[in-house]
């Protein structure tokens, strides 16, 4: 009998926690440990943000869904992952502390035949001063955030009902941001709703990137194929924000947010500050802070985890320069190249390298975005390293037999402008692959036909469906494994 | 504190001078234009699909 745990139940975690129960036969364990007791479908935070949906219609509770499928769930963080197991436990463990209310702190192990680390992002707002919803400005990152920002938006709107002109800003808040494409959309919505509410013309909208260009998102932009011309989505972007009046500060590190204002630093090596009365910013990324033990006792947290945090897998992690970055750099199989049962999913694996040229300002401040792993990338990491693990424990191989390398693997992006069945609209965005291949695809480095962008009420219907597709599939539900990550 | 402006900042205060794109009227009314968007949404769905298999197909073929 094998015993697999999964540390996270977000997008990747609990969609390879489906996949292996369903593949495994019934003596096999399924163990999920997640700190949350709910599931939450994150694209959709943007609009609880704006007020549009409550946070109930983007979250579930996780452990009827456990109990139904028959995995086992601790409602708990992991603290720490002993892969040699100690002197007293031969087999590899993790520590785990609870946090639910009644036994809240209280620490216990878990041995583990095979680990799979999905804990997602710290949400790392102490990298800029004054930033996320404890200090100065909002955030959506979380459903809980996303309903406090919406609850602020609602006090703006009230004060711009009176008279008042207020300026929002929108985007990153440091220069190593990811999710770009996250603050995107928030801004488009806000927009959106301030018009539906009669406001606009009260409010002034600031979108702040660490983005060189518009339309990057962190995969260095796109080309798209168009009207007999191979356009950068830059063009597409900057498009959107004049058509909707938006001010835009590119290629910006925050440095700080003060009660009403935000100092930044900009690609030039300027300096400059926003005042604002409503800040959504974007937090940047790393790992969660687990620790590592070898047998003994000692510290090995630097064999399994990258200095940021994240969980070193099959990528080759050796500096190279921008100009000597390639597809084969990325992981395939998100196994961990020293302890080959632990696999590092979604956000929690370490990647090589940005995809987006590595900027620095004249003063020598990294402003380069982070390389996303969210959404369908994510669940399919989740996919495949279930596969992989259900065929290891069935053959007794070490290496994992499958792969999909974001070099590899396409995405689609649904970047919501308004939520509107009628005058809403979503700019639906693909991209194959995902990490440019200069070499198979030298006209930028992705394909042509696969790679396309446009803005319309189709997309938010997409999206739309989306949201309920994928609330259906993570709630198990009859034939959920028939809808694609 | 008085407010700084670096000069990046894309403010169309005047509508032509950023030299940006800008949809037309008629690509306005086609966005959302219900029978137009039907059409979109079912072509946008065939090239995802599309775009979605090829990523499947790729997963099983390491080692």
């Amino acid at each position: 009998m094998a015993k697999v745990v999964i540390m996270g139940a977000g997008i990747s975690g609990h969609t390879a926690a489906l996949y292996l129960k369903r593949g495994l036969p019934k003596e096999h364990e399924v163990i999920v440990v997640s700190p949350n007791s709910k599931w939450n479908w994150i694209p959709s935070n943007i609009w609880v943000g704006v007020g549009v949906l409550n946070k109930e219609d983007v979250t579930f509770p996780l452990q009827p869904v456990y109990d139904k499928v028959g995995i086992q769930f601790h409602q708990a963080k992991a603290v720490s992952i002993h892969p040699e197991g100690s002197v007293q436990q031969l087999k590899p463990y993790i520590k785990i502390e609870s946090t639910k209310d009644q036994d809240k702190g209280q620490t216990a192990e878990i041995t583990y035949d095979f680990l799979i680390n999905a804990t997602g992002p710290k949400l790392n707002f102490t990298a800029t001063p004054g930033l996320g919803p404890e200090s100065n400005s909002l955030s959506v990152c979380t459903f809980s955030h996303a309903e406090e920002t919406a609850k602020e938006l609602a006090h703006c709107i009230e004060r711009m009902r009176k008279g008042e002109q207020l300026t929002f800003v929108i985007g990153t808040g440091h220069g190593m941001c990811t999710c770009e494409g996250a603050a995107f959309e928030y801004v488009f919505n806000l927009e959106f709703e301030l018009q539906r509410a009669g406001v606009r013309n009260k409010a002034r909208l600031v979108f702040l990137t660490n983005e060189a260009e518009l339309g990057d998102f962190g995969v260095g932009g796109m080309i798209f194929e168009t009207g007999g011309f191979t356009v950068p989505s830059k063009v597409f972007a900057e498009s959107m924000f004049t058509e909707r009046n938006i001010e835009v500060i590119k290629g910006a590190h925050v440095e700080k947010v003060d009660k009403n204002s935000v100092s930044y630093e900009l690609l030039s090596g300027e300096k400059g500050t926003v005042s604002f009365d409503f800040a959504m910013l974007l937090p940047p990324f790393s790992g969660v802070g687990l620790k590592s033990f070898a047998k003994d006792g000692s510290e090995i947290t630097e064999k399994l985890f990258a200095p940021n945090g994240f969980l070193k897998v099959d990528a080759h992690y050796e500096a190279k320069t921008y100009e000597e970055w390639a597809p084969t750099d990325w992981p395939s199989t998100y196994q961990n190249q020293t302890f080959k049962n632990i696999f590092g999913i979604g956000i929690a694996f370490a990647p090589p390298h940005p995809i987006s040229k590595p900027r620095k300002s004249k003063n020598g401040t990294n402003i380069t975005p982070a390389p996303p792993r969210t959404g369908m990338p994510s669940a399919i990491m989740g996919r495949v390293v279930a596969h992989s693990i259900i065929e290891m424990i069935q053959t007794g191989k070490t290496d994992a037999p499958y792969g999909a390398s974001l070099a590899e693997i396409g995405a689609a992006c649904v970047a919501s402008a308004g939520a509107n069945w009628f005058k809403g609209s979503a700019a639906s965005m693909t991209m194959y692959p995902i990490v440019p291949d200069y070499r198979r695809y030298p006209r930028g480095g992705r394909s042509m036909v696969y790679t396309f962008g446009e803005v319309g009420a189709a997309g938010h219907w997409i999206k739309q469906i989306l949201h309920y597709m994928f609330l259906y599939k993570a709630q198990a539900k009859p034939f959920w494994w028939l809808i694609p990550e | 504190m008085e407010e700084l402006k670096p000069g990046n900042l894309l403010d169309e205060r005047s509508e032509y001078q950023n030299f940006s794109m800008k949809p037309t009227p008629m690509t306005l009314f086609l966005r959302t234009f219900p029978l137009w968007q039907f059409i979109r949404f079912i072509w946008i769905n065939i090239l995802m699909i599309i775009m979605i298999q090829k990523s499947h197909e790729k997963k099983m073929k390491k080692n």
